[in-house]
């Protein structure tokens, strides 16, 4: 079963020229997107700096309205329903932001940090559970922390804060924005694994975002690669990490550093071009070193070419 | 040939709660023409340790003791005059996130030119037009060069930093974080090119970052720091294959490969607060190896292979040789 089913989502974001000039063009953010997650997986979304992976997790969880497109959460299509019955689904579904030193209120204590989705929400607790939450995110002990500010945590233990204020309103579904980008490296592995422990526990599925594919890998059942708008690729996390179709899958596999002295040869040519000119064609086309005619014409679209392994490429029929 | 040894170098920062102690007694040397990783994650005093090479220390740093001997000479006790004459021309940095730093208002063969300016007696017309070739070393063609730094893109800026780092023929290129913030084939890319310098140049590179995979697929050498002291010394495949101290070994065991999927363990704790720290190992919170005798326990160097120097109690006694 599925606990997030989303279809052809499209975000455009108007942008104006200048002050001058009324003519109004699209910042195509999001161009075609379907993305399930299995109810209790952990999946990943894969994509560089304006793939539009942020803007795709903001929608799941109901804080960006699409342009386009339909978002089932348990079987709810988000996007048709009155104000009061999203407000029920969003208690449902929680989202960890990237920067921990700007996410949290610097005037809230961590007790009231974690309190106050429930509060608003008008849900009965008690002290107990939100030790037993603060324990479960390792803010061992929870006298410790309860009383203190933001400042006087570390990044790690600010995120921490931010898990447990996601999750104790027990949420079907989570969204993390890239929640290890900022923390240091020997904080991240055990945060890595604190995700994993509590999506066992709690039977939470997990949508993570990041630029990291080997965070990606470690983390995740299944794997999305966004490219500009649009995913290129996705399947079963080993499978796709072992066996990558897409080029730009293939050149990032390529460019993740690994332990060892060697020389890489990086065949993609560029960077991401600004989603305002999104080339015609494959929207990969003027990086990809295969390219071939029919890429600069017809777009490509995803198919199944392996057991749910799906790539968007003219290479594969 | 050793072309940077630092003695004993220990620097403080002053600040209203006390003092931070980012640089302890650092001891370390460089041969010339090597590729040289320090990494350490952050407060762990690798970046105070790039701008102290330089001198460029902020106000409120005091170096305590120590000796910083480049090519012969101690830069400590240089007049600063004769300092300005050594940055850019002996010893250059890229420095972190400088990209996003470039002035918005000169193109950017300008902003590559300006050191030739300062630093050597020349028309600005040489200035730019050495400014050029560098600029086409560093992979940015023609139609760039009179370009304005918001028409470029994040990895474009970065070579244009690094060209303004290698414009005044440096011997030494001190590069601080170089990657951080590109997209992972841009880093790549980045990564690339500095190694094409360094290997036609000859240059002298010191890489300081917290990317320990990054690093380890181009130095030579591998420093590790951990909370203003260093951990351990070696070549980059020794540290990789036969790490000694237990921090860099938690790092090791803390890094995910997609290729060879592991379970990754990090290291437990929080990395420790370097304002008044406590005498001993300052690993000694964190360190699973951790025995009574590290509360106290006196920095010692413990050769444990060849040019492979670990700093650490478990090791005492161990040593091939002594030196």
């Amino acid at each position: 079963m599925n606990v997030v089913e989303a279809k052809e989502i499209r975000k455009y974001f108007p942008v104006k020229e200048s002050i001058f000039n009324r003519k109004v063009r699209v910042v195509k953010a999001l161009d075609g997107v379907d993305l399930n997650i299995e109810k209790g997986q952990i999946s990943s979304l894969v994509g560089e700096t304006g793939s539009g992976k942020t803007t795709l997790g903001r929608i799941l969880v109901g804080l960006v309205e699409p342009t386009a497109g339909s978002i089932k959460i348990e079987g709810v299509d988000i996007t048709s329903i009155s104000r009061k019955q999203l407000k029920e689904i969003r208690k449902r579904t929680q989202i960890i932001f990237q920067d921990p030193f700007s996410s949290l209120n610097p005037r809230m204590k961590v007790k009231d940090t974690i309190e106050e989705p429930l509060k608003l929400n008008h849900i009965d607790f008690d002290q107990e559970k939100i030790f037993r939450i603060m324990q479960a995110v390792d803010l061992k002990p929870p006298e410790d922390f309860l009383n203190r500010y933001p400042h006087e945590l570390s990044g790690g233990q600010k995120q921490r804060v931010a898990i447990a204020r996601a999750l104790v309103m027990s949420p079907d579904f989570i969204v993390a924005d890239e929640p290890v980008s900022m923390l240091d490296v020997s904080i991240r592995a055990n945060f890595l694994n604190l995700i994993r422990r509590l999506n066992a526990e709690y039977n939470v599925s997990l949508l993570m975002i990041t630029h990291d594919v080997s965070i990606a890998s470690y983390i995740g059942k299944e794997i999305s690669i966004l490219y500009l708008g649009k995913i290129v690729e996705r399947g079963e996390t080993k499978e796709v990490i072992n066996n990558p179709l897409h080029p730009y899958t293939r050149a990032l596999m390529d460019a993740i550093p690994t332990l060892g002295k060697k020389e890489k040869e990086i065949e993609i040519k560029g960077e991401i071009p600004n989603p305002i000119n999104i080339p015609p064609g494959c929207r990969f086309n003027p990086r990809c070193p295969v390219a071939m005619e029919i890429c600069k014409e017809v777009e490509p679209v995803l198919k199944e070419v392996g057991k749910g392994h799906f790539v968007s490429c003219h290479l594969y029929k | 040939m050793t072309i940077i040894e630092i003695k004993n170098l220990t620097v403080n920062y002053k600040t209203n709660k006390g003092y931070v102690s980012a640089l302890d007694n650092i001891s370390l040397e460089i041969e010339r023409g090597t590729v040289t990783g320090l990494v350490g994650e952050s407060g762990s005093g690798k970046t105070t340790l790039g701008l102290a090479l330089l001198r460029i220390l902020p106000p409120a740093a005091t170096i305590k003791s120590g000796e910083i001997i480049v090519d012969g000479v101690d830069i400590l006790k240089l007049k600063e005059d004769e300092m300005v004459d050594l940055r850019g021309k002996k010893i250059s940095m890229v420095f972190q996130g400088a990209m996003n730093y470039l002035n918005p208002l000169i193109n950017i063969e300008e902003q590559v030119a300006e050191p030739l300016i300062i630093h050597e007696n020349i028309t600005k017309k040489e200035a730019i037009r050495i400014a050029r070739d560098k600029l086409a070393l560093v992979g940015l063609d023609e139609n760039v060069w009179r370009r304005y730094p918001h028409e470029l893109s994040g990895g474009m800026r970065q070579r244009v930093v690094i060209a303004m780092a290698i414009v005044t023929s440096p011997d030494i290129l001190i590069a601080d974080e170089p990657t951080t913030a590109l997209d992972v084939l841009t880093q790549a890319r980045i990564i690339k090119l500095i190694k094409s310098l360094q290997k036609e140049f000859n240059l002298t590179t010191i890489i300081i970052s917290h990317d320990l995979p990054m690093v380890s697929e181009i130095a030579d050498d591998i420093i590790v720091m951990y909370g203003g002291k260093i951990c351990e010394i070696g070549r980059n495949e020794e540290i990789l294959a036969n790490a000694k101290h237990p921090y860099t070994k938690g790092l090791l065991a803390s890094i995910p490969d997609p290729k060879t999927p592991k379970e990754i363990v990090g290291i437990p704790g929080e990395p420790i607060s370097l304002l008044n720290p406590p005498s001993g190992c300052r690993f000694y919170s964190r360190c699973p190896s951790a025995r009574e005798t590290c509360k106290t326990y006196e920095y010692e160097r413990y050769t444990v292979g060849d040019g492979h120097v670990v700093l650490c109690n478990l090791y005492e006694g161990s040593e091939d040789e002594c030196c």
